[in-house]
């Protein structure tokens, strides 16, 4: 019985087993099944609300966009922003670059472990793991980049510190119409301002903060602090 | 320009199955912004329900992989996915609202417990209590019930990946944990 019973719970019986099975059963055995069936029931329903919650986590990891706050900036503050401007760039720029610098999570391309890959899969998966020296190496043997391969390679330009090849990677990136052109325009900025060109961050700035992207709160708030 | 190739489907389920988190997260985000931007204007739902409604699809889609009743997709992920968060989104104007399917499909397979008013009260009551309780059960019984009633893992199975010696061993154990929330699991009070 106690296996009849399972394979009833698990819902393994034909439909004819089924129905044989539940027009044998008394009141009080129908009332133990649909207890049993409930427990089941709100334990899947525990584990559910915790996969859910798994895949909500997945969103913090998204590259941090910031929320735009309001601000009022007085004539006054205008004088002392110009004045913190030319004070900025001869101290703090550095800290602004860590402060708001990631390095681009790759979602462009799915790796495997152990798969036979081709260079691009290599570039991407040293991309993942961090080994920017590597994905480097595997992105200037390819035959033809795309921009989303220019892209990450000028990411692993910044990480090795080389941000003038970074820069003509991001700003080739930046320069079209592409999915990578306003991230590209962010980084580029972050290596001005770690470079100490204030004009040139400032306009790609100023050109990210009058849009609608994930990086136009980011911006305005960089440009708030200069 | 995108880059033409990716995973193959099955090996991105077969990750997913084997529990691999940072597959999931990549599955996640490969369509987050094209789908919320797709349901904003295909429905004219605001951004956080197509957030909202694009979570929900790949908790189901997740779930279905863990559980093996998918196994490979006929059409692209892109489309299955897609077809899924549709259905979701169509749900969120359907007047039962956003109800859990789960338990209406539970209850659809079992039918006497929707003929059967004190089934109904007992199954909704022990449903509501296990759901209380949920969070206080230890790791190990959590674990081993997770594989077997929500990834539907044999036994076997079971033992393989609890590092139990024996079947016997985890069928005890499994024993033993629901033994425990039954125990937790009171009787609702009925008239009469």
């Amino acid at each position: 019985m106690d296996e009849l019973k399972e394979k009833y719970l698990q819902g393994k019986m034909t439909d004819a087993e089924q129905k044989a099975f539940e027009s044998g059963l008394t009141g009080s055995e129908k009332e133990k099944l649909a207890r049993e069936l409930g427990i089941r029931a709100g334990l899947e329903s525990g584990f559910r609300n915790e996969l859910r919650k798994t895949v909500a986590g997945f969103e913090r990891k998204r590259p941090r966009v910031r929320k735009i706050y309001p601000t009022y900036i007085s004539v006054a503050a205008s004088v002392l922003l110009a004045a913190s401007v030319v004070f900025y760039f001869t101290t703090s720029n550095q800290s602004l670059f860590e402060q708001y610098y990631q390095p681009y999570p790759n979602y462009e391309v799915t790796t495997l472990r152990g798969a036979d890959k081709t260079s691009r899969e290599i570039a991407y998966s040293a991309y993942d793991e961090e080994d920017y020296i590597g994905a480097l190496a595997s992105f200037n043997v390819l035959e033809t980049l795309s921009m989303s391969d220019y892209f990450f390679r000028g990411i692993c330009h910044i990480q090795l510190q080389q941000y003038d090849q970074a820069l003509s990677d991001l700003n080739l990136v930046a320069s079209g119409d592409n999915e990578y052109s306003t991230t590209a325009k962010w980084y580029a900025a972050l290596i001005y301002l770690e470079l100490k060109n204030e004009a040139k961050a400032n306009d790609l700035l100023k050109s990210l903060s009058k849009g609608e992207s994930a990086f136009s709160a980011s911006a305005t708030e960089v440009l708030d602090k200069l | 320009m995108k880059v033409s190739f990716r995973s193959k489907e099955e090996d991105i389920i077969s990750q997913i199955r084997g529990g691999d988190h940072q597959m999931m997260e990549k599955v996640y985000f490969l369509y987050r912004n094209e789908f919320v931007s797709w349901s904003k204007g295909k429905f004219g739902i605001s951004e956080d329900d197509a957030l909202d409604h694009y979570q929900d699809t790949l908790t189901i889609f997740f779930e279905k992989v863990m559980n093996g009743s998918v196994t490979s997709i006929a059409s692209s992920l892109k489309t299955y996915l897609f077809g899924i968060g549709k259905n979701r989104v169509l749900q969120q104007f359907d007047e039962r609202g956003r109800m859990d399917r789960h338990s209406d499909g539970l209850t659809e397979h079992y039918q006497f417990i929707a003929e059967d008013p004190d089934a109904s009260l007992i199954f909704e009551e022990a449903r509501k209590q296990t759901t209380r309780i949920f969070s206080a059960i230890g790791d190990v019984c959590k674990e081993i019930l997770r594989l077997f009633y929500f990834e539907k893992r044999s036994m076997s199975e079971i033992a393989e990946i609890m590092g139990h010696k024996s079947e016997a061993v985890s069928r005890t154990t499994k024993k033993r944990c629901l033994e425990k929330i039954r125990s937790e699991v009171k009787e609702p009070l009925r008239d009469g």
